[in-house]
């Protein structure tokens, strides 16, 4: 009896080991990609991703790109899987978290060869599509990481209707634009719409007022003084008095201290306010709230007399392609260059409703303003100066609460460069 | 015979025992070393910083504010859900009509993913079209910023214990359950008010069951995380940080590539030895003598 079942088992595990190595044979010939996207299923860019996909993979049917929609959480999967060394051969997030997570750490593989690789059906060299300084924006010395595909920029929206409505022109200086606030205010229109429990949103005001003020650089400069004595310079309190003359003119509409996302921007979509500062995903989350004569339209931050950064400076927030550590590098950028031939990039701007980085498409028409303002800057900075990517705790646990306390009228100017001055020292005497 | 049963008992522990070390006692122990070292968890590089981490914790501001959310939590919010629990109780034991339907209702909450419930508690807060604002506003009252920054915390508070108050009352009732009808009904023929009820029959006989239920809530609530996660939005403000959340900021970055494993192992431990301190001098407090029913 107890022979029989040892040689059941052995048949059965006999017959376990074939079938392994048949389905290994099977797969052997076919290269396939691991590919972790930070979109979910449903959202229109996996829509226009999943059609890159398979595309390729009818184009080449040797491989197969194994696609996980991950979500925006994405770099903390990539981190543990990396750990483990089952890191995907591609995944994507914007510049910043890709930077902060995977370059910095040594965690990216250089996708040099792509950058001379001709695109499929257009023979164009692959560097050459993109626009201008939008390709290198976060290359390492000489090494390309971050192949981007989908550009994003802040500045401030509104809607050219009711800007003709009121008589009002998009203002082009801090003080046409505190001008513009006070006629709307005067009329009875709140002139600034702000989530204020996105604490990242409130912090728009005081960094892009900073870079108006003393140009690019300027706070990643300040965060990284461990002394916090750079803090001591007049520009940053002047930026902050900025800030504190929006609060003190009650500019911002009513109840936006606990505003939770999207309540202010679906309220500025239903024309309840005048404008709002955040990034230039905001027509394709507010076009279903808004009126059908609702025209977005986009100015860039106001410049300041006598500052040093002016408008023709702009924010690059990208959204693109990394390759972890690990990767099959051939087949990814071969993947790639696929990728970014124009006709299925044009789904970028039609069915996602954004800006793309190739320079031969362009932009929905309620971005189009921020392509002019992408394609026209003389100089680009990151988003929040890089500080994001460069000191992420500093940014999250000092700058971001204060900066609350400051649009939210807890905190003086003067008060909110002390505590940042104080608070920047204790930080990095604990590092 | 003896030595034969002695012989199987390890078999027999073996797989709960290995299950329970290699999935629990492991990682906590691995969190544990993890707590000494700098390291993003991002590669193998981790520095020893021996106990760098915890001296940190005692000057971060940060830990400290998350630290007093989660005590606002324990303390007010278990004060709450215990008097509601309580009321429930005391009126149960009344011989209310309609008692399942009252249990079922008032356990409602529960069955529902806590994310849900931030999300309708968001829409009920808000400032420019929310339910209670509303009624304040046809009332003449001006309205309220519930999740302003100085009454989002209290707003959450409110929430959870609207959430949490079914469930525990429902682990009290069960406790009031095995308490035989006829007690209360010869108390009451010897005229006992509710109020000499509750607090000579019915909390003496429960005492045990409310110990387990005050314990319990305890750690649920130092461990609360995804109600208040989602009731803070996108981007929860650090003003409503508890603890928990603090931690996973801290070692996941969420749309912040922070990424301090070591010092959020080192903010975890803090939290386990809370809730040791909290098991500990529960059940302290609570030991008494169980009456037999």
């Amino acid at each position: 009896m107890g022979k029989k079942i040892s040689r059941i088992i052995s048949i059965l595990l006999a017959a376990v080991i074939l079938l392994a190595a048949c389905s290994s044979t099977s797969s052997s010939g076919k290269t396939t990609i691991k590919y972790w996207s930070m979109w979910n299923k449903g959202e229109p860019q996996q829509v226009v991703i999943q059609k890159i996909i398979d595309a390729y993979e009818d184009a080449n049917p040797n491989v197969k790109v194994d696609v996980q929609w991950m979500g925006r959480e994405v770099m903390s999967k990539v981190r543990n899987a990396a750990l483990s060394g089952d890191a995907p051969d591609l995944t994507e997030q914007s510049g910043a978290e890709v930077e902060g997570a995977l370059i910095k750490n040594k965690l990216a593989e250089p996708l040099n060869e792509l950058l001379s690789m001709k695109i499929p059906n257009e023979e164009t060299p692959f560097q050459d599509v993109f626009i201008d300084e939008v390709l290198p924006f976060y290359q390492q010395g000489e090494d390309t990481y971050f192949i981007p595909y989908e550009i994003i920029s802040s500045g401030f929206h509104y809607n050219e209707n009711l800007f003709k409505e009121y008589g009002v022109k998009p203002p082009a200086t801090w003080d046409e634009f505190v001008e513009v606030n006070k006629t709307f205010k005067s009329k009875g229109l709140a002139p600034l719409a702000q989530d204020g429990n996105i604490d990242f949103y409130n912090a728009y005001y005081y960094y892009w007022l900073v870079e108006r003020l003393m140009g690019p650089g300027t706070l990643v400069e300040a965060a990284g003084d461990k002394t916090g004595e750079t803090w001591g310079q007049p520009g940053y309190l002047e930026a902050a008095k900025k800030v504190q003359e929006l609060v003190d003119n009650k500019f911002f509409a009513d109840g936006y201290k606990g505003s939770q996302y999207p309540a202010a921007q679906t309220a500025w979509a239903s024309g309840k306010s005048a404008m709002v500062l955040v990034g230039s995903w905001l027509s394709s989350e507010t076009a279903e709230y808004s009126s059908k004569d609702f025209v977005y339209k986009a100015f860039p931050f106001p410049s300041i007399e006598g500052g040093k950064g002016g408008k023709d400076q702009a924010e690059l927030y990208l959204i693109g392609w990394v390759a972890p550590k690990g990767a099959d590098k051939k087949a990814v950028q071969d993947f790639l260059a696929f990728a970014m031939q124009k006709k299925y990039q044009e789904g970028i701007v039609k069915d996602t409703k954004n800006i793309s980085t190739r320079k031969d498409l362009e932009a929905p028409e309620a971005l189009a303003d921020f392509r002019e303002i992408v394609v026209n800057a003389s100089s680009f900075h990151k988003e929040y100066d890089g500080l994001q990517a460069e000191y992420p705790d500093w940014w999250k646990t000092v700058f971001l609460p204060l900066d609350d306390k400051l649009i939210f009228g807890e905190m003086k100017a003067e008060e909110f460069i002390n505590e940042l001055q104080k608070q920047t020292k204790d930080f990095w005497s604990k590092k | 015979m003896r030595t034969g049963r002695k012989k199987l008992t390890i078999p027999y522990l073996l797989p709960a025992v290995s299950l329970y070390l290699i999935f629990f006692v492991g990682p906590a122990i691995y969190g544990l070393w993890i707590s000494f070292h700098e390291w993003s968890g991002f590669t193998d590089d981790m520095k020893f910083v021996g106990l760098k981490n915890y001296g940190k914790i005692l000057v971060d501001p940060i830990y400290w504010q998350s630290f007093l959310n989660m005590m606002l939590i324990l303390f007010v919010g278990g004060i709450f859900v215990f008097l509601i629990g309580f009321l429930f109780t005391a009126l149960m034991s009344q011989g209310v009509a309609a008692k399942k339907a009252i249990r079922a209702i008032i356990f409602f909450p529960q069955i529902i993913a806590p994310i849900a419930l931030a999300v309708v508690w968001n829409y009920l807060y808000r400032f420019d079209i929310g339910f209670f604002n509303s009624i304040l506003t046809s009332i003449g009252v001006n309205p309220i910023n519930w999740t302003g920054p100085n009454n989002i915390m209290m707003s959450a508070i409110i929430s959870i214990i609207w959430y949490s108050a079914g469930f525990y009352a429902i682990i009290l009732l069960a406790g009031v359950d095995k308490i035989p009808n006829t007690i209360f009904e010869a108390a009451r023929v010897e005229g006992a008010s509710t109020f000499k009820i509750f607090t000579n029959i019915t909390l003496p006989l429960i005492w045990d069951v409310m110990s387990i239920a005050i314990i319990l809530w305890g750690i649920n609530a130092i461990r609360l995380f995804d109600f208040l996660f989602a009731f803070g939005g996108a981007e929860p403000p650090t003003r409503m940080w508890n603890t928990a959340m603090y931690q996973f900021i801290l070692g996941f970055g969420q749309r912040t590539p922070i990424y301090q494993l070591g010092y959020s192992s080192a903010i975890a431990v803090t939290m386990v030895m809370v809730v040791l301190l909290f098991v500990v001098t529960g059940r302290k407090l609570f030991k008494r003598e169980v009456y037999e029913l």
